[in-house]
This record gives structure tokens, sequence and C-alpha cells, in this order.
């Protein structure tokens, strides 16, 4: 585990999405479906004892881990209200379960994917073959970077939408050789049992799209330029905030995606976008490279709004 | 051992690329250009190629165990070629070859890249006699030798390091069927540069460029006279790309087949100052 969990104070559970398998491109060594990786937890808060688990990429071999941030929403589906748990995976899909049992209600991509036919009706995938990773390196959609990595997502009860910053990309995937041995660190850093080369140029590229919570649908995206790495903040003003990869602070029309506004703030924003309210005022935060720029609205009757800045 | 090694270099790549500063692997890298193709009755890579690389490409390239690399400098340039020689290639069977030594591998290259030569029927040609050429037909309008020139297109100072003979034919006779790379985008490499497009405003006018930049909110076209158009994308009706066409005039039938060569071999002899 590598990134946030989501807490249900209601249901006192914890949610954790899990990390890949290791050696991450060679699965020669470890058959089968490698349980609890690449699955969401459900842990009783008290007790720490499981709840459910759902594994979205059994025996997984293209470093996609599970490890993005589920979010927890309550919505009607087939007309029945229901508590849900949803997860745009990095492996390509977005997954809706039902999050007091684990139960697998949908799942479809958000991004071009090439390595499964789809899902069956336990939300297993059912991959295609020729995906493993070669020693030539074979092309398989999402990148290794995944069609979503730690960056969050949001989502909005006022528009029924998740905010996933979506990422357009293929990678060559490697395979090598790697044996798992005591006192042997894996992953990144001890080898992986291969590794991946990516894709460049024009056909590569980062947006914001707005998917129906539900079901996952697109209902509209937002295209950058360049590699952006910037989560979303979804607020109650209908506002979806986040940064492109040159720098661009923005916001965007929750509904539509149209964007509304923009700042050049000169340096890399690869932290979500905060809001929050002090003695009624809102704000909204976004760090900067070492630079904390804070936004609020212009008192009324006042000139243009001169955005905060400090360190 | 070979390959266990290999994978090491993958994963470790793999690390520069987790965080999207992710360099190629076989990138057009400025490394140190080969010496001139010299068309001499036996060229020193000759030997040296069948000694060590003809038992998986052939004798003459055109493959065996491992591809065909008759047009592989048209694709990778001397400089991806001496590149791949020194580093291997990641993860296929082809080794690296670290103990031929800087002197002998640049002779290898460009004894590779006279296949190309061969291949897209350009000759050797006279190298001075290029160059008045090159002063004639005015290419310095537009592209800059040694500091001096237009910069409407690439600088081709060190062009002959980065294209063969046949590709650099073709980009006289042919412009815009290459796009050239711009090498100095490091998070995106490959980057289209020199890549035309079409802007139509919300009001309706008009603005054929070069595509000089391009972020999130706005794309800056480089018309033909030089000027630059800063155009917001919200205040744009249509942004489409032309692919294929470019500012440079086709020479195919302004050249006689011996001025092309001749340009041409001035054109590979450009190789920076090292
Ligand atoms: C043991 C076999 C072997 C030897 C020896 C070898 N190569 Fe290769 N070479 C390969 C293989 C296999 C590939 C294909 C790599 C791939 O695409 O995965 C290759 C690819 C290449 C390519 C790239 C072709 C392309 O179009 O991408 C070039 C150029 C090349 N080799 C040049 C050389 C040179 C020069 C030598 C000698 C110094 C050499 N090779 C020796 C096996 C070999
Ligand atoms: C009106 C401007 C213009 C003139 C005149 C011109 N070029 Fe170009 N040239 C360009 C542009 C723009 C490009 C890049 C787009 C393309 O490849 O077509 C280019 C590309 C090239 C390239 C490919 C460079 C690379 O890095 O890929 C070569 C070689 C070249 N020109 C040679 C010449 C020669 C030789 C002449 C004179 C006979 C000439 N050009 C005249 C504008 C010009």
């Amino acid at each position: 585990m590598w990134n946030a969990g989501s807490y249900d104070p209601e249901t006192n559970t914890l949610y954790w999405g899990t990390g890949n398998p290791a050696p991450d491109w060679n699965g020669d060594g470890r058959l089968g479906d490698n349980l609890f990786t690449c699955s969401l937890i459900a842990v009783d808060a008290n007790t720490g004892k499981m709840k459910w688990y759902f594994q979205f990429s059994p025996h997984e071999t293209h470093d996609w881990d599970s490890a993005q941030p589920p979010i927890l929403f309550d919505a009607a589906v087939k007309g029945k209200p229901r508590k849900l748990v949803s997860l745009a995976n990095r492996n390509g899909f977005y997954y809706v379960l039902d999050r007091t049992t684990g139960e697998f209600l949908t799942g479809i991509p958000f991004v071009k994917q090439t390595w499964a036919q789809g899902l069956d009706a336990k939300g297993r995938p059912i991959t295609l073959p020729n995906i493993e990773p070669t020693v030539e390196g074979t092309l398989v959609y999402p990148a290794i970077t995944g069609g979503i990595n730690w960056n969050s997502p949001s989502y909005s009860p006022l528009t029924g939408l998740f905010y996933v910053p979506a990422r357009e990309a293929g990678s060559y995937y490697i395979k090598g050789e790697e044996k798992m041995a005591p006192g042997n660190s894996v992953g990144m850093v001890g080898g992986g049992g291969g590794g991946a080369k990516f894709m460049t140029g024009d056909d590569v590229y980062t947006t914001v799209r707005g998917l129906e919570a539900t079901t996952g649908r697109k209902t509209w995206e937002f295209k950058m330029t360049g590699d952006a790495w910037t989560g979303t903040l979804a607020t109650a003003g209908g506002l979806v905030f986040s940064a492109d990869a040159g720098s661009n602070l923005f916001a965007l029309d929750a509904l539509t995606g149209k964007p509304l506004w923009h700042l050049q703030v000169g340096t890399a924003v690869r932290a979500n976008p905060i809001t929050y309210a002090v003695d009624g005022e809102q704000y909204v935060v976004a760090v900067a490279g070492n630079s904390v720029f804070a936004f609020t609205l212009p008192q009324v009757a006042q000139a243009p709004q001169a955005p905060a800045q400090g360190h | 051992m070979i390959r266990i090694r290999s994978s090491r270099v993958a994963a470790l790549v793999f690390i520069l690329c987790g965080f999207g500063l992710c360099v190629p692997f076989v990138a057009f890298a400025a490394g140190r250009a080969p010496q001139a193709t010299k068309p001499a009755a036996a060229p020193p890579g000759k030997p040296l190629f069948e000694g060590a690389c003809a038992v998986c490409h052939g004798m003459d390239g055109s493959g065996g165990n491992g591809p065909n690399i008759r047009h592989a400098a048209a694709r990778l340039g001397p400089n991806g070629i001496e590149d791949l020689v020194k580093v291997g290639f990641i993860g296929s069977g082809m080794p690296t070859f670290p103990q031929l030594g800087d002197e002998k591998i640049r002779q290898i290259v460009d004894y590779v890249v006279s296949f190309d030569q061969e291949a897209s029927g350009t000759q050797p040609g006279d190298a001075q006699k290029g160059k008045e050429i090159y002063r004639s037909k005015n290419c310095s309008q537009c592209h800059i030798v040694n500091g001096q020139g237009g910069n409407l297109g690439p600088d081709l100072t060190r062009v002959g390091t980065r294209l063969s003979p046949g590709s650099l034919s073709d980009a006289i006779t042919s412009p815009g069927l290459k796009l050239p790379l711009d090498a100095n985008l490091a998070e995106r490499a490959a980057f289209r540069a020199y890549l035309m497009q079409r802007a139509v405003t919300k009001d309706g006018r008009e603005i054929t460029g070069l595509r000089v930049n391009d972020d999130t909110f706005s794309v800056q076209l480089r018309d033909a006279g030089g000027q630059i158009h800063s155009l917001r994308k919200l205040d744009l009706q249509k942004l489409e790309d032309l692919p294929g066409k470019s500012w440079m005039p086709s020479y195919k039938d302004g050249l006689s087949e011996t001025q092309l060569n001749d340009l041409v071999s001035y054109l590979a002899g450009l190789r920076g100052a090292r």
C-alpha cells in the first residue's frame, strides 16, 4: 500500500487499495491470483479484521497496482439506493462496488486499454492473448504509469459525476529475469523482472474526464497537452479544479467540462488542489513547486481579485 | 548474462520514467558525431562489420538472425546507430560492443549508413559543389549552418549526424514527408516539431503556420513571413493538423541528379564543431 485509503464513519470501515505483486513484469515464479494484491480491501476500523476484498487484476504483470484512492458515495443503482465505493484503476477500468458487501456492480474502461476483452459478471477481467511482457517488449495500453496513477479523482453529489485525471498512452512491456531471494528488494529498485518503454509523441495525452459515477459512462472530457500529474477537486460551487503539465491551474464547469478560469503558476502542480472555509470565507489552495497559492473570491464591490501567495 | 543485465537497465529506466521524466531508449541523442563518410575503395568499417555484425545481420546487412538493417540509417540516423551499438537494444538479441572502442564503432556506423545510401540510390557527390548549390539555391533563407541563416526551418549545423544520405535526399525532394523530431523537449521527446497547423478563429480569421508551441490553453503558429500568432484555443472554432505540408519548397525538379548528390554530400558532412 502506498496511497491514501478512505474511511466510512457510518459503517466504521476503512478502504484501501493494494499494490501489485513482485517481480513486477515476470509472473513465472508466482503462479495463481496472488491474493490480495491489486485489490480493494475493506477493514473493520476497530479490529483490523478484513470484511471483504475485491481483486481487480489477478496475477498482475504490468505494474498496474490498485492503490488509487477509493471514493465513497451513495446513489441509486437500478432504482435502488445503495452505498457505493468506486475506483478508477491504473489498469484502465472504472469500477463500482457495493461498499457494504464488496459486490461488483459495474466496470468499464475509462481510457484505451488493449489487455482485456471485458469483465465477467463478477468483475474478473477476461484477458486477451499476447498481452504478457516479453523479452522484445509487448505494446499494451494503458501505459506503465496507468490510466490513472496516484493523483486523486473526485466526486460531486451535485452532478453525480466522477472526475478522473486520465492518461491516454501505451507502453512496451519487457520481461526480464528476476527471482525472489531473501534480502533482495524487488520492484523498482531491485529490478522487478523487466521494465517498460514509453510511447511518446502527440498521441500520448492526459485529460480530465467527467464520468457518470454509477455507470462510468463518459459525459465530457477536457484535453490537456503533456503529461499531467494533478488530481481533481470538485466543489459545491459547481467547479472542478486541476492543473496541466504546463503549470496551468484551472477550473472547469463541473457539468460540462468547459474551462472557466486558468492561471499560469510557473511551476509544476503535482498535488491535489484543496478547499476549505475560515470565518465564512472559502479558499482554494494549490501547492506548486515550493509555493502555496491560495485563492478566494473578491469582497463585493472590490476591484479584480489578487491571488494571495505565500511560502 | 546479457539478458539479466538488460533487465536491470530496463528497470532503471523505469525509475527515470516513473514520474513522467522520461527519455526514450534510442533517442536521437546529440552524441559524438561519426567521422565523415569517405567513399574509399575499402571502407574501414567493412571488415569490422563483417566480423562483429554480419553473423546476425548478414554480410550486406540484409538480415539473418537479426533484422535487415539496410534502411536502418534512414530511421535512426548515424547517432542513433552509434548509440544502439554502444548500449545494445534492451530486451532483444542485439548485444553491446563497448570493447570495440569509439573509433571502430564510428567506422562501423559509417559503413551501415552507406547501405542506406545505396538503397536510396544516392551516390557520394562532391561536397564542395554541394556547398555552392546550397548557396545559390538560397537555402540559408530558412536554415542556419554554423550560426548563419534564417530559422524558419531546422538548424542544419549537425544535420549529418541526424540524417542519413537517403533521408537528406528525401528531405530535399519531398519536404514534410518526415517531420523532424525535436530532440530538445525532455518531457515528450517525440513531439512533432515543424508540424503545420491551420487555425480558424470564431470570428472567421484563418491562420496557417508552423506550430512553435502548443499548450492546453493556447497555440503559437508561425506564418510564412516568420510572424508568430499567439491564439487562445477558446477563441478558435477549428485547429487542424496539416501533415505533409511544409514551408520548404520541393527541389525535386529544380536539381539534376548530380546536383542532388552533391548537395546531399555537403549536408552529410555537416557534423558540427567537435
Ligand atoms: C547476436 C546477434 C546480433 C549481433 C551480433 C548484432 N546485432 Fe544488431 N540487432 C540484433 C537484433 C536481434 C536486433 C533487433 C532488435 C529489436 O528490434 O528488438 C538488432 C537491431 C539492430 C539495429 C536496429 C535495426 C532497426 O531497424 O531498428 C541496428 C542498426 C543494428 N542492430 C546494428 C548492428 C551492428 C552495427 C552490429 C555490429 C556492431 C550488430 N547490430 C550486431 C542482433 C544482433
Ligand atoms: C522557405 C523556407 C525553406 C527553404 C528555402 C528551404 N527549407 Fe529546408 N526546411 C524548411 C522547413 C520548414 C523544414 C522542416 C519541415 C520539413 O521537413 O519539411 C525544412 C527541412 C529541411 C531538412 C530536414 C532537416 C531535419 O532536421 O530533418 C533539410 C535537410 C533541408 N530542409 C534542406 C534544405 C535545403 C538543402 C534547402 C535548399 C535547397 C532548403 N532546405 C530550403 C524550410 C525551408
